[in-house]
């Protein structure tokens, strides 16, 4: 049986942590607001407590770091050059939607689309949900193959 | 002080994302979300925290609303691997009580 993992990794810079902190106080206007949503809403979603948390200590000056760790030797069968240039793009690229990804790979859609797809299936990237659209996401800047 | 967010893919439809912040290594805040992809859409079905010192665990269903929330001890992400590691998905309906 294999014990292979692979880890994604990610210490945040001051730019990425920005980004987050504007992004959570612009959904909720402030952390004030976030915080009386939490207050009335408390266990019942869990990831405004999360975010709240995120939030109160980015602002503190935290350091943030970010890890996946897969436990299969399955990911690195799917990956191929293409999907590395795609993971490559996004660990450095903000996107809004696949389309657009597939606009700045200068790639046919359906292929790009199918590839995040399998990259998803695989814990290779997420998926983030805005509105109707699915936002591939990869917060990772190394990629360590541990044996 | 530091943030560290980790997901461990646990099988292909079963993942844990931990969020843990730390000061001065002293763990101030933690939680730890079991969760099932649905969708396209990772969902969770189990967390454990200790939002505002008070360590508790809830369990959500797949529409995520809250089914039960119960005090419980402080927990690492070590139990609480091992917690999925033993029971699976058959944490979802286990009586959250006891873990």
């Amino acid at each position: 049986m294999t014990t292979i993992k692979i880890k994604l990794r990610k210490t945040l810079d001051e730019i990425d942590k920005k980004e987050i902190i504007d992004h959570i106080s612009k959904e909720f206007g402030s952390i004030e607001r976030l915080e009386q949503k939490v207050s009335r809403t408390g266990c019942r979603e869990p990831k405004l407590v999360d975010k709240l948390m995120i939030l109160k200590y980015l602002r503190e000056g935290a350091e943030y770091k970010t890890e996946r760790i897969l436990s299969s030797a399955k990911p690195l069968s799917v990956i191929t050059h293409r999907r590395v240039s795609l993971m490559e793009h996004l660990s450095k690229e903000k996107v809004r939607s696949i389309r657009d990804l597939a606009d700045e790979l200068n790639r046919d859609y359906k292929n790009v689309y199918d590839d995040v797809n399998v990259l998803f299936e695989n814990g290779l990237l997420d998926l983030e949900k805005d509105g109707k659209r699915r936002v591939p996401t990869l917060n990772a800047d190394n990629i360590l193959i541990e044996f | 002080m530091r943030i560290e967010k980790k997901i461990y893919r646990l099988r292909k439809n079963e993942r844990i994302e931990s969020i843990e912040i730390l000061k001065e290594e002293k763990r101030i805040y933690y939680s730890y979300n079991y969760q099932i992809l649905k969708d396209k859409e990772w969902n969770t079905s189990v967390r454990w925290d200790n939002f505002q010192k008070k360590p508790h665990v809830d369990s959500y269903d797949e529409n995520g609303n809250l089914l039960y929330s119960s005090p419980t001890r402080v927990k690492s992400l070590k139990e609480v691997l091992e917690l999925i590691d033993i029971f699976g998905k058959n944490i979802v309906t286990m009586d959250i009580t006891k873990l």
